[in-house]
């Protein structure tokens, strides 16, 4: 449940940022989080309900968009969708690949009031 | 649950084996995880009154990788070899540390920092072994992350031209996403443990430079099989090295030793 840690952190970014704004609360986040990053969505959205209370986010809507997994084959650099770590190319087969898209856990935007 | 979960004390612990009195409450320094917002005084500021998008665009993450790069500046710096060891818990970990410890005693300069939610007890056996120790007790928290690193390197005043190692918490997921700045990952599987965990916890392998699979005395009396094990694992990770050990029997620490002595002479 690393999820939790991850939330009082989105909860820091998002406060500095607020703050710095003057705003008085947070009407929304936007957060960008890959199928394969290691971070739960469900159980990321669950401590974030948590991670808000009594915060500027209290009423905050967090809308989660799913970055999904992406590799590219680095024998013959064919790009392919992954929802896991172990899948092979589906042209040549090989395992070497690398994760172009899926790993991110971002804070993009907030609205502010 | 991880980090501050509301349920227990917000906060993490370090201590130093004494030999007096070692694992008391008073004997342990306090952390905190994170500092308490203050409450918010809607009267404190004057409101914007207009409602706006912010643009942040930061990677969650950035803040421990940002340490963990200052902790691996000042390894480089010091000539330290610090390596991170992550597993399940029961592995072998610390048995495997004690060996090292009392067969390299001559040879290297060796550091531990212990990563454990609760007790004392890894680095009383670490201590006992030989080599100065240091006790992060993370509370609930399931993994070390690299500010806890930094504040444990400086109690320990971990010496140039050493090698330390980092024990993270015994937990083959949270400990994969956080960097503390090691120079290696050091994953240990046991084969008591079965021979599909890289395919069921894919990133810890994938983040990993070696493999020490332990326990092999047990390996006829249990379904493991370490070719199975090897040819998951590479195919998460094409990079991946082994080494097969028994802690018990003493198998495999030559190839150990090697791998820890050629890192640290290059």
């Amino acid at each position: 449940m690393h999820e939790l840690t991850i939330a009082y952190k989105i909860v820091e970014i998002v406060t500095r940022t607020a703050q710095k704004e003057r705003a008085t609360g947070v009407d929304s986040i936007h957060l960008e989080v890959g199928t394969i990053s290691g971070v739960e969505i469900n159980a990321l959205e669950f401590s974030l309900n948590i991670a808000k209370k009594e915060t500027l986010l209290e009423n905050a809507v967090v809308n989660i968009m799913r970055i999904d997994g992406k590799a590219r084959c680095k024998e013959c650099l064919t790009i392919f969708e992954v929802d896991d770590l172990y899948s092979s190319c589906p042209i040549c087969g090989k395992y070497s690949r690398e994760i172009i898209a899926g790993k991110e856990i971002r804070v993009t935007t907030i609205d502010i009031n | 649950m991880c980090g501050n979960c509301g349920c227990g004390e917000e906060s993490y612990l370090i201590a130093r084996p004494d030999r007096s009195g070692f694992g008391k409450e008073e004997n342990f320094s306090r952390f905190l995880l994170r500092q308490k917002e203050e409450p918010f005084d809607e009267y404190s500021v004057q409101p914007s009154n207009k409602k706006k998008q912010i643009s942040i665009e930061q990677d969650i993450l950035q803040d421990n990788r940002t340490r963990a790069e200052s902790n691996r500046q000042l390894f480089k710096a010091k000539n330290i070899i610090a390596l991170n060891l992550v597993s399940s818990p029961g592995s072998g970990k610390t048995s495997l540390l004690e060996s090292t410890i009392r067969e390299l005693a001559d040879e290297l300069s060796i550091f531990v920092i212990e990563g454990d939610q609760q007790t004392h007890n890894d680095a009383d056996r670490i201590d006992k072994a030989g080599a100065p120790v240091i006790q992060i007790n993370t509370g609930q928290g399931c993994h070390l992350d690299a500010n806890m690193v930094s504040e444990a390197v400086q109690q320990l005043q971990v010496k140039e031209n050493s090698v330390l190692f980092i024990e993270n918490v015994g937990n083959l997921v949270c400990p994969s996403l956080f960097d503390l700045g090691e120079q290696k990952r050091v994953i240990i599987i046991s084969v008591t443990e079965g021979d599909d965990k890289p395919l069921k916890y894919p990133t810890m392998f994938q983040t990993s430079d070696l493999c020490i699979i332990n326990k092999t005395d047990l390996l006829p009396y249990v379904d493991f099989k370490l070719d199975k094990v090897k040819e998951y694992a590479l195919r998460i990770n094409p990079k991946l090295t082994f080494i097969d050990i028994s802690v018990k029997n003493g198998k495999g620490f030559e190839v150990w030793f090697d791998w820890l002595k050629k890192l640290r002479n290059n």
